[in-house]
């Protein structure tokens, strides 16, 4: 189905309801009426089928959901639907086509946890999510207690400290953080702040119980997950699909000819990866993290056959420093000063030393992790690229970049700050 | 006993309020970027403190003498409500007011690592206000600048011209990103 | 005897540098200025760790457990 841009796949329980449309009705009908549990009960169903949230940082989350029951005040859920990762469409798609899903995964849990507040953080530059997810609001009749935001439309602004702040009516971005989110988040409250797929998976959960959901993907991690796949030229693919499965079969565009030989896999703060080694490799977190790449934002980047990776590392960079926040000095000076190397290094006037030295210097320092999740990109570019990073510090390109005038990066979508 | 302690009060006064410039103008200096070079910063720092704590308790004499003195009808608790005291109520004044905004400051600055950067800040550029309404007061009231006594003059427009360039200095380089400039 | 650690708030720091002219041994300063912590607090520096904290003209200093 073609909706808002996106080509968005029917799935086997995420997108099964593709075709049925977004409303409430078709949606009770598939999954019948709002099922309640206790806080309890919901913990044991995620340690149950493990899962962890799909923000990008995978993190289990019964230990967030235990850590926010042991705080003393009442706790507040948010839903993440920001998006900040320009690449990733996933959450974009499942407001389009199934909010009531995120819905009953985050008002449920709500319920059950006797949360105080619900937050949604909408992005700022996705008009279709916010009216898609207001329509599902306006239907349903445990919504009254649901409060909006809408992010700013930078990378940034979907951090998790940056929409607390937005939720607090401070400005959007990312502040430095002494306690975490679920022990002290929104107005200090134990904060659950969970990426919408997430909450999705915990509204199949909820709805359909954990015997079914573990009847997809494997038996150490049960379910699905959503990706984005994007390639130049192409609308952007949301796909579901489930764990265990080797890539090349979730991703048939992997092994499609035509195709660069490094695929940039989790978006821009994701690493480069081998299309070949990676078609071969399950879909799998423990078995990705064992090749050396994660699946972050669940982003598939298919660069053509014939694009640098140091060429176009340099411009994803260049893109990166521009939405800083500006806040924290090493990200504000440090950014672009990789940028820089990064760029001499693409324009083969030298090599990758100061691209190496300025990537540990950033690392780790900053209110957030953008730096880190920058350096990241740039390290397996170093990594995977190693024949590429070569030939550029000697002055040559197999890609016959050299003698081209570098792009100034891609226009970055930073709001006016 | 009287003229001496009088004569003490204005000394009193006087030096407080070249130290005060001088603690104005440290924290000024500690402020603006300039080289690594030179008096490190934490010694800045450290001068801006000492002065502005001598500077205090000079406060703390020139207000006592003020009061001790049977000359002058000043009674200890106008000496922080303004505008009050018996003898020229409204230049007195303004050094109440000044007091009054230096303890402000004095508290806060104690306090700041429970107040949090903003607020403790917000607090702080009251010694603008409270350096000025002193100034006002020392040439409104001080009666050896008055009547153009080198000694009290001097001293005087010498503040005014340290607090003019260290100010000005300090305005050029607020836009500034700090780091970038000082390397 | 629990490690100490000093923690940067990275939005409060403008890279006065007044923590790695107090205590050089765990703050160095990069190409902008701004500090990079080297590991835990030695025991024996804990009271010079305190007075930069107490120090930082814009309180974007820690020292956390």
């Amino acid at each position: 189905m073609i909706t808002d841009g996106l080509l968005v796949e029917t799935g086997p329980a995420l997108l099964a309801t593709v075709d049925d449309g977004p409303g409430l009705v078709a949606h009770r009908r598939r999954l019948g009426p709002r099922r309640t549990a206790s806080a309890a009960e919901v913990l044991a169903a995620a340690e149950a089928v493990g899962l962890r949230g799909r923000g990008g940082a995978a993190f289990p989350f019964a230990i967030k959901l235990r850590t926010v029951l042991e705080g003393s005040r009442r706790p507040v859920v948010v839903v993440n639907l920001s998006e900040g990762e320009p690449l990733s469409a996933k959450d974009h798609a499942l407001a389009l086509v199934a909010p009531h899903l995120v819905l009953d995964g985050a008002l449920g849990v709500a319920h059950a946890i006797g949360a105080a507040q619900v937050h949604l953080a909408l992005p700022g530059e996705r008009p279709g999510v916010r009216r898609s997810m207001f329509a599902a609001l306006a239907e349903r009749h445990d919504a009254g207690k649901v409060r909006c935001h809408i992010a700013s439309p930078r990378f940034v602004a979907g951090q998790e400290r940056a929409v607390i702040e937005l939720i607090a009516g401070r400005e959007n971005l990312p502040v430095t953080t002494w306690r975490p989110a679920a022990t002290s988040g929104v107005r200090g409250r134990p904060t659950l702040l969970s990426n919408a797929e997430t909450w999705a998976q915990l509204g199949l959960l909820l709805q359909g119980g954990v015997e079914a959901y573990r009847q997809l993907g494997t038996d150490s991690e049960p379910g699905t997950t959503l990706l984005t796949v994007t390639a130049s030229g192409q609308p952007r693919l949301v796909r579901e699909t489930a764990y265990g499965v080797p890539f090349g079969t979730a991703v048939p565009e992997l092994v499609a000819p035509g195709r660069a030989g490094l695929v940039l896999l989790g978006g821009f703060h994701g690493t480069w990866v081998s299309r070949k080694r990676l078609a071969r490799t399950a879909l799998s977190v423990d078995r990705l993290r064992q090749i050396g790449a994660a699946l972050g934002a669940g982003v598939v980047h298919l660069p053509p056959a014939g694009q640098c990776p140091v060429r176009r590392s340099a411009e994803i960079v260049a893109l990166l420093a521009g939405e800083s926040a500006g806040r924290c000095g090493p990200c504000r000076f440090g950014l672009p000063a990789l940028g820089a190397a990064i760029g001499r290094l693409a324009a083969g006037t030298a090599d990758a030393t100061e691209v190496a030295r300025l990537a540990a210097l950033v690392t780790g320092r900053g209110a957030c992790a953008h730096p880190d999740g920058t350096v990241r990109l740039v390290r397996s570019l170093l990594g995977e690229a190693e024949e590429e990073v070569r030939d550029h510090a000697l002055g040559r390109c197999s890609y016959g970049t050299l003698g081209v005038p570098p792009v100034r990066g891609l226009a970055g979508r930073r709001a006016a700050s | 006993m009287t003229p001496l302690v009088w004569w003490l009060d204005r000394s009193a006064g006087l030096v407080l309020l070249i130290l005060l410039t001088g603690a104005v103008v440290t924290g000024l200096r500690s402020t603006s970027p300039r080289p690594r070079r030179g008096t490190p910063r934490f010694a800045t720092l450290a001068l801006h403190r000492n002065l502005a704590l001598v500077a205090l308790c000079l406060l703390g004499v020139h207000v006592g003498f003020a009061v001790a003195d049977s000359f002058v009808e000043i009674r200890w608790w106008q000496v922080l409500v303004p505008a009050t005291s018996g003898y020229r109520p409204w230049w007195v004044g303004l050094g109440t007011v000044a007091v009054d905004l230096l303890l402000a400051v004095v508290a806060t600055s104690l306090l700041r690592h429970r107040l949090g950067l903003r607020a403790w800040r917000t607090v702080h550029l009251l010694v603008w206000p409270a350096w000025v309404l002193g100034v006002a007061h020392a040439v409104s009231l001080g009666t050896d600048v008055r009547s153009g006594a080198p000694w009290a003059v001097l001293p005087v427009c010498g503040c005014l011209l340290a607090v003019a360039v260290a100010g000005s200095s300090r305005l050029v380089t607020l836009g500034r990103p700090e780091a970038a400039v000082a390397r | 005897m629990t490690e100490l650690r000093l923690r940067v708030d990275w939005p409060l720091c403008s890279g006065r540098g007044v923590c790695h002219e107090l205590l050089p041994e765990v703050v160095e300063l990069d190409d902008w200025g701004y500090p990079v912590v080297r590991g835990p607090v030695p025991e024996a520096l804990t009271d010079a760790a305190r007075v930069a904290v107490r120090w930082c003209p814009r309180l974007a200093l820690r020292l956390v457990p």
